[in-house]
């Protein structure tokens, strides 16, 4: 038997029902398959966020929902002694609908708005390049059915056979996130909040997790646990024991809270699909959604705001593709964007921290370890780790300029590809790369591509921007990381940290090196070798380390080779991105080479000027044995200063020694050098003879000389200022 | 493992590589700690697959064969410069590592400008062989980080496993041989047989280094016995070993240390942990030598010459030690 259909949507859970609903409301023909014959039971929290809520009242369910339990927020008990209460602002609520019962109203509206139920268990999925449709194969009772149609939409969950078969990999490969729960009855009436109560413990050990207690009536709670798997618990019986002792502890210390509790029947567990990744969300003909998408979120486990938010996405993709104005393609970036990808970006952490904290009798040093990763850990909650363009220093830059190519949707996505790749593959690294990226370069290098790029007459497609934008961005840290490396690791946390940063390192390059050659071999070389020169640079500097007489040109040299270097190439790289003659390509490479050279040099002037704010990150490099140009100017004027340089000062010492010491001149000579690197740029400018040079020079002014003047920070973000 | 030659297999010529690295931009102490790593006669196994792979096109001896060998060859020494940061290892191949000697910045930048100066060889072999490059090498800096983010969980899953050691070795076993397949204008039917017979050998290799880490004595490999597993890195052995002894999932990452070293290496290889490793390396070996005899397409010399780079391969990595007896 076959059936053709505009959409099949596999699985009835909110993520498909949702998409399901919207597309039916739109008069598409749409198959919405499951296995289950509804109402069915399904194992969740059943809370419901009141962006769930919203979403649920857009799709009609605002009568439905009234008839259910309301929530008026939430309440984090620790230790059955301290409890937090948050309240939803006015006039927003959150809801606790059973499962079974909320499925069964989303499936409701899909089929009231003309969406067919089919049921049975799809098991794989079968693609016609030629026809343009996809066929789902579902096996139901022994016989074998199919269901073609020119879109799918999985949403079969975290275990989704649909998503294994079509080649985007199994979603349950990478589960780390469980959860168990059960109803209850209870002696008292309960309060409408979403319980939480930490921490979770099990025989002593203490779970990265949490328990719940989430009212869906008077007298009926949603009790569960939920945690990132950790250590030695590898099944079932695990997740049982674990909500075993979270209900003993319940019935132990919050009696007074919730009296007796009576089982309402056994309890159940899932995985959570949580690790999400854009690039794995679209198919040819085919949308993955919901938990099987990874939506959830690994640390809270909060899964239906996402999953609807998902659900809604797809059917907005599919009628947009319908209309020709948007490629299915785009479809996992636009969902990353919605989503709060933070816990993400916090679980890896705090799995290795749980696992390095459980070791200590071996080596008491991990403790070490650990507080680099509560170091990455504390970035990465700092509301600046989530890109937000408009905050960033460089917006001002961009406002500044006398015309505006499409630079800001170039760079939004470059950097959501790269968070992207590296929350996927290297989510410890997320923090630091993003600190990296957005704190000390200010996105220079893609402003400096995108400029070269637009100045040549060539608006570049967001597609080929982002390639190159993403190309430049990461080969900018690499020397900073490998500089980073402790170079004789003594304890643990050294250790952790060098592994860490070198890991990082090789992968940003490697990304750097799979955007470039997708523009071709001459960028790839160009980036190569721009690479080998970043190295050559580092090592320049580490042999120069604590030698107070090293030339001014030896160390211009080499922040032109470690620094200058990428800009150039990035430089370039726009240039060629927009079809530039071979010399002018060189000439603009010059124009970069100088600009990142005058942008280093005006940083460190701006971190003496205003050393009360960087005390810290200059005396660590002093410390290191690196000495800035103006530092080496000065030492060559001041016997004081060199002395006081060979004794190694500590950062609450600095204020009092530059204030002691007259640094004046050499900041001017350190700026009259800036000076001639900004006139440098400005001649190979000229030369390369771009059609629009007008960005490119307020690019210069900006990066160049005038930031000293500008150091003292007055509340404001410092352009090239490091904090 | 003990410093053999490659006996009749094709290799690269250590000047060769030394050549093309240009080392001599490199000052001082670098050029030194460079010129060490690269002449530090590896086994050049990757390389050596690489022209071996070459055989089963029209023109296996083409400049650019050479060119990607060089360039898969410089790649995995900057591995081995950048693992050493890792691993803090302090010995490997029986001698003393560039870290230890030079220190972690030497590794970090001479492992740097090696990972640069083999993408611009490779660059040099066209669009193609550029992207699977590229991709390789993202590939093995994911299986590192998949395999650093299991450090000290004894509920890793031999999946989780794979899945580290198909990016961190196999990848790039792989893309050898597919580079000396198709740089040397093989049928795409054989190239891809031989990327999968790559592929294959590469994670019988990393299986059977694996499976030595544990069994093996440390005069037999030039490694401390069990170095991975004081680390937190737990292997395929020691997986199947936690899967037949529950109680070990609790003792190996709590009470690990010099002391009680020997005691749980007794409990792992009494659980038969080794044994079914053991077996996953024979059949991906043996799916290695499948890949060769099935496809008819390859020419005779490429098939002699790839199983003699697999017999050399599990002389080398299957030590009588770790045969044991029942």
């Amino acid at each position: 038997m076959t059936d053709e259909r505009d959409v099949a949507v596999v699985g009835a859970g909110p993520a498909g029902s949702a998409c399901a609903a919207l597309l039916a409301e739109r008069r598409r023909e749409v198959s919405l398959i499951d296995q289950h014959a509804f109402p069915r039971d399904k194992s969740c929290g059943d809370g419901l966020t009141p962006q769930a809520v919203k979403i649920l009242n857009q799709l009609g369910l605002a009568t439905f929902l009234e008839k259910t339990q309301v929530i008026e927020g939430g309440r984090v008990f620790l230790d059955h002694r301290r409890e937090k209460v948050m309240r939803y602002s006015a006039g927003s609520q959150g809801r606790c609908v059973p499962r079974a019962f909320l499925d069964q109203a989303l499936l409701n509206a899909a089929l009231e708005r003309g969406a067919r139920l089919v049921q049975g268990r799809a098991i794989g999925l079968g693609r016609d390049e030629r026809r343009g449709s996809s066929t789902v194969v579902l096996a139901d009772q022994g016989e074998s059915r199919t269901v073609t149609a020119r879109t799918v939409v999985a949403s079969d969950g975290a275990t989704s056979a649909i998503r294994r078969t079509s080649g985007l990999g199994s979603p349950g490969y990478q589960v780390r996130a469980w959860a168990i729960r059960g109803y209850y009855a209870t002696e008292r009436i309960l309060e409408p909040f979403f319980d939480v109560y930490l921490p979770l413990e099990v025989r002593g050990s203490t779970l990265l997790g949490y328990g719940w207690v989430f009212p869906v009536g008077e007298y009926v709670a949603n009790i569960g646990v939920g945690f990132l798997r950790p250590r030695g618990v590898r099944h079932m019986a695990g997740l049982r024991a674990a909500l075993d002792a979270f209900l003993g502890e319940l019935r132990a210390r919050a009696s007074r809270r919730l009296g007796d509790l009576e089982s309402l029947g056994r309890a159940t567990g899932a995985p959570l699909g949580h690790n999400f990744k854009a690039a794995s969300c679209s198919r040819r003909g085919l949308l993955i959604v919901g938990d099987a998408a990874g939506t959830t979120d690994p640390l809270t486990g909060e899964g239906i705001a996402g999953a609807l938010r998902s659900g809604v996405l797809a059917a907005q993709h599919i009628q947009a593709q319908a209309s020709g104005s948007e490629s299915l393609s785009t479809f996992g970036l636009a969902v990353g964007r919605r989503l709060p990808r933070i816990g993400q970006d916090l679980a890896s952490i705090a799995r290795l921290t749980q696992r390095l904290d459980s070791y200590t009798n071996a080596s008491g040093d991990w403790r070490d370890g650990i507080k680099l990763l509560s170091t990455v850990a504390h970035i990465a909650a700092d509301p600046s780790h989530e890109l937000v363009f408009e905050s960033l220093p460089a917006r001002r830059l961009i406002e500044q300029l006398p015309s505006s190519p499409p630079i800001v949707a170039i760079l939004t996505d470059a950097h959501e590809r790269l968070l992207d790749t590296v929350r996927t593959h290297f989510p410890f690294a997320t923090p630091l790369i993003v600190h990296e990226i957005f704190g000390e370069d200010q996105l220079m290098p893609s402003i400096a591509l995108t400029l070269a790029a637009s100045a040549f007459g060539q608006e570049l497609s967001v597609e080929n921007g982002a390639l190159g934008a993403l190309a430049v961005e990461c080969l900018a840290p690499f020397g900073t990381f490998l500089a980073r490396l402790s170079d004789r690791a003594s304890t643990d946390e050294e250790r952790l940290n060098n592994a860490l940063t070198i890991l990082t390192a090789d992968f940003m390059v490697s990304r750097a090196m799979c955007a470039v050659s997708r523009v071709g071999p001459t960028a790839s070389a160009d980036l190569a070798r721009t690479a080998r020169e970043v190295c050559e640079g580092g090592m320049a500097e580490v042999e120069a380390r604590y030698d107070m007489d090293s030339t001014a040109e030896r160390h211009l040299q080499t922040i032109e080779q470690q620094r200058g270097s990428s800009i150039g190439f990035a430089a370039a790289l726009g240039a060629e991105l927009a079809g530039a003659t071979t010399p002018a390509r060189e000439q603009m490479r010059r124009y970069g080479r100088s600009l990142g050279v005058a942008q280093r040099i005006a940083v460190d002037i701006a971190e003496l000027r205003a050393i009360d704010e960087h005390a810290n990150a200059v005396a660590l490099s002093w410390s290191r044995g690196f000495y800035s140009l103006p530092v080496l100017l000065a030492v060559r004027r001041d016997r004081v200063f060199r002395r006081a340089l060979t004794a190694r000062p500590r950062e609450d010492e600095l204020p009092a020694l530059l204030a002691r010491i007259d640094v004046q001149d050499a900041l001017d000579e350190a700026a009259a050098v800036a000076a001639s690197y900004v006139g440098n740029a400005r001649v190979a400018l000229e030369r390369a003879g771009p059609d629009a040079p007008a960005n490119l020079v307020t690019l210069l002014d900006w990066s160049g000389a005038p930031r000293y003047d500008r150091c003292a920070r007055d509340g404001e973000a410092t352009v090239g200022g490091r904090s | 493992m003990s410093e053999q030659s490659n006996g009749r297999l094709l290799r690269l010529t250590v000047e060769e590589i030394e050549s093309a690295a240009s080392l001599s931009s490199l000052s001082g102490d670098f050029a030194s700690a460079a010129t060490y790593l690269v002449t530090s006669r590896g086994k050049q196994i990757r390389s050596s697959l690489l022209l071996a792979a070459a055989l089963a096109g029209s023109d296996p001896n083409g400049q650019l064969v050479r060119t990607a060998a060089v360039a898969v060859e410089l790649f995995h020494l900057a591995t081995l410069a950048h693992d050493d940061v890792v691993d803090d290892g302090r010995l490997r191949r029986g001698a003393q590592t560039v870290g230890a000697v030079y220190g972690n910045h030497a590794s970090g930048f001479i492992g740097g400008a090696l990972v640069a100066r083999a993408a611009e060889l490779i660059s040099e072999c066209g669009a193609r062989p550029t992207r699977m490059f590229a991709q390789a090498a993202s590939r093995v800096c994911a299986g590192q980080m998949a395999e650093f983010e299991d450090l000290f969980d004894a509920g890793r899953s031999a999946q989780r496993y794979y899945l580290a050691i198909l990016g961190k070795t196999a990848a790039l076993f792989e893309l050898a041989a597919w580079l000396g397949a198709w740089l040397a204008g093989t049928p795409s039917r054989q190239v891809k047989t031989l990327a999968s017979f790559g592929r294959e050998i590469g994670t019988a290799f990393q299986v059977a280094d694996d499976i030595l880490d544990i069994a093996a004595c440390e005069t037999e490999t030039g490694k401390r016995r069990a170095k991975d597993l004081e680390q937190g890195v737990y292997t395929l052995p020691v997986i199947y070993a936690l899967a037949s002894d529950e109680a070990l999932s609790v003792d190996l990452p709590q009470t690990f240390s010099e002391d009680t070293r020997d005691i749980l290496l007794e409990r792992i290889v009494r659980s038969g942990g080794l044994e079914v490793a053991a077996r996953d390396r024979e059949r991906h070996f043996e799916n290695a030598r499948l890949a060769l005899t099935r496809d008819r397409g390859l020419s005779v010399e490429c098939v002699d010459e790839l199983a003699l780079l697999l017999d050399q391969v599990m002389a080398r990595n299957v030590s009588p030690a770790t045969e044991m007896s029942h």
